[in-house]
């Protein structure tokens, strides 16, 4: 047999070896079972089982390490429980089945770890019937880098530990969004008690928990997103004026906001204020063709700001910069 | 499906197509591989290696996986005892990719009921009641994405209102439409501008109104993604970024980056144009360094002007 087709049967029956125990078998019963490992020395079996198992947790089966307490003195002993990794069949029609590897075709996850979703229909109960509207064009989704593993604990309901801002963070993670351009996490941040939003593309690095880890718990209604709205506090009413292009711009990034004409030809809108410094970083965006024109302590803050920023650095107020 | 597969990879087809075959009476050979995009000899390769070496312990006939393959029938049946009985559970990347794809694709406009349905069975089967992936694409006008995708179809030239948010600058002008793409959720569209006389990239979002002429457009799309190029200006700046800024690295293609041993990050960014530097300036620490990185000067010049620019507005 070729060494390829012996690794897959070898693969294939260690799945099912460890599937046929409740109680879990011993390193040695694994190898006396599964054919492929008979032969192989002590070492060098150790070392191949190793490898199978995290080829299979790859693929998504999880063997359980179980002690074996019946035994003196106990020992470890492996199994796979058939509910965990099983997928139910979802009951896709053809034309469904066509419909979302259409959806894979036009729209493109780019990033690390991505591989092409084949198995995936597969599991899924292939790929269908019928034809892709493309008339769509192409649609490309930029992946951060740790996303995946997001995913993965949002999928399994692991806990999630990350830096974030500095702060270390424990957080329930319940769902990923993709907003204008960003990938978020929603999560419920064990800290505050309360759900949080994420930026994931500036969580450096994430350590997941076991499965099961939590229960999970709605998502709570819309999500905070503008930059002047991120923090605790009460928030402010900030009057904004626009000219006929920045109005433009922001009904399209805001369609909900109410934009009021004024005589001039330029345009007022109220804003809703908790983070100072977020509503300056995004007033800047428009260049001169924004004012803030009220509150006046906002206003002379915004100058005060923006005069950091004119000066000569030396005269300067340091107040910093901020995300 | 020329790719020579790992033994890993093959296993894992393996255990993703069998439990589908397990249905009374056999299933067709030729429609499997159809459903399946598997060569046929393929599949009867894989099913052999299932019937010749695996079972379980200790492998008299009884505890071994039975196939029987009808080639002249063109059926294929398989008795399993117990233990291919259902698929694996999607991988992480796997369930992210075809939900999030289906999830996008849905927010872009695209209304398939198919796979509205599709992506809501797979989420149930993934054991959640709530969406996992939500999403909510850059937003732009629907009138506007509509005309394009219709000048597109119909070949048609567009007259376009456009911000030219670089130049900061609002025109119109005549356009050529060649292809429209969607990238991290904002629209491109790719056209012969017939003012400017050059292909050019227009952001969808930017395009204040859109209307379809009756001339058809005569000139060639250029070469595939030869234009999508954000950095068309060569100029390119260098800063030395502290933790305040570090997001300036996340947000923009850096050409370089490079961590320094007091942790802060050297990046190297090209330029968009005036406005876009002046913007990006502004939001900054304003003790950040930044300069020219072919001259060495530095710019903070630039963001002086800006700032007193705005504060001239508020007179």
């Amino acid at each position: 047999m070729a060494a390829n087709d012996e690794r897959s049967s070898r693969l294939l029956n260690l799945v099912t070896a460890l599937q046929d125990t409740r109680r879990g078998l011993t390193a040695d019963q694994v190898r006396e079972r599964v054919p492929g490992y008979t032969a192989s020395e002590h070492e060098s079996f150790r070392r191949t089982f190793e490898r199978d198992k995290d080829d299979l947790r790859r693929m998504g089966v999880e063997i359980e390490v179980v002690e074996l307490s019946h035994l003196d003195p106990p020992v470890a002993g492996y199994r796979i429980r058939r509910d965990r990794y099983e997928l139910p069949d979802p009951g896709l029609e053809p034309l469904e089945l066509a419909a979302l590897v259409a959806a894979t075709q036009v729209v493109k996850l780019i990033g690390p770890d991505l591989t092409d979703p084949e198995d995936g229909f597969r599991k899924l109960g292939g790929f269908g019937d019928g034809e892709a509207d493309s008339a769509a064009g192409p649609v490309e989704v930029d992946v951060p880098e740790v996303l995946v593993a997001v995913f993965d604990a949002v999928l399994d309901q692991r806990l999630l530990e990350f830096p974030y801002h500095e702060v270390d963070r424990v957080v329930e993670p319940l769902q990923v969004q993709f907003r204008r351009g960003h990938w978020y996490l929603i999560a419920h941040d064990r800290a505050v008690e309360d759900q949080r939003t994420y930026r994931v593309d500036r969580i450096p690095t994430v350590r997941t928990g076991e499965p099961g880890g939590f229960e999970r718990a709605e998502v709570a209604g819309e999500v905070r997103m503008r930059p002047w709205e991120y923090g605790e506090g009460t928030p402010t009413t900030v009057v904004v004026r626009l000219d006929d292009v920045a109005a433009a711009a922001l009904r399209v990034d805001e369609p909900e906001l109410e934009l009021r004409p004024v005589p001039d030809g330029s345009f007022e809108v109220t804003l809703d204020v908790v983070d100072e410094r977020g509503l300056f970083q995004f007033l800047v965006s428009f260049l001169d063709r924004a004012e803030l024109v009220g509150p006046p302590g906002f206003r002379s803050a915004y100058i005060a700001w923006l005069q950091g920023r004119s000066d000569a650095p030396d005269a300067g107020a340091d107040d910093g910069g901020d995300s | 499906m020329t790719r020579r597969m790992s033994a890993a990879e093959r296993a894992e087809r393996i255990m993703s197509i069998v439990p589908w075959l397990v249905t009374p009476g056999g299933v067709s050979i030729s429609e499997t591989c159809a459903t399946f995009q598997i060569e046929r000899e393929e599949l009867l390769e894989d099913l052999r290696l299932l019937f010749v070496n695996v079972g379980v312990h200790p492998f008299t006939p009884d505890a071994r996986v039975d196939v029987f393959i009808e080639e002249e029938d063109d059926t294929v049946e398989v008795l399993l005892g117990d233990f291919f009985r259902r698929p694996l559970r999607l991988d992480a990347d796997e369930a992210l990719t075809i939900v999030a794809a289906a999830r996008v694709l849905i927010a872009s406009g695209h209304e398939d009921p198919h796979l509205l349905a599709a992506v809501e069975k797979v989420e149930r089967v993934l054991g959640s009641g709530d969406r996992l992936v939500a999403v909510e694409l850059g937003a732009i006008d629907p009138g506007v994405l509509a005309e394009v995708r219709r000048a597109l179809e119909d070949g048609l030239q567009l007259r376009i209102r456009y911000h030219s948010f670089g130049r900061d600058q609002v025109g119109e002008r005549t356009v050529e439409p060649h292809s429209l793409r969607s990238r991290d959720g904002r629209w491109y569209l790719t056209a012969w501008c017939t003012s400017a006389e050059e292909e050019r990239v227009f952001r969808l979002d930017r395009v204040l109104a859109a209307e379809t002429l009756d001339e058809p457009v005569v000139s060639d799309p250029p070469a595939q993604d030869a234009l999508f190029d954000f950095a068309a200006s060569g100029r390119s700046i260098r800063m030395v970024l502290g933790p305040s800024d570090r997001w300036v690295a996340t947000q923009y293609p850096t050409e370089s980056e490079r961590t320094l041993d007091d942790g802060r990050v050297e990046v190297v960014l090209s330029v968009g144009s005036t406005a876009w530097l002046e913007r990006l300036l502004l939001r900054m620490d304003p003790d950040t360094v930044v300069e020219d990185a072919t001259t060495g000067l530095p710019l903070d010049d630039v963001r002086r002007a800006a700032a007193q620019r705005i504060i001239d507005r508020h007179g």
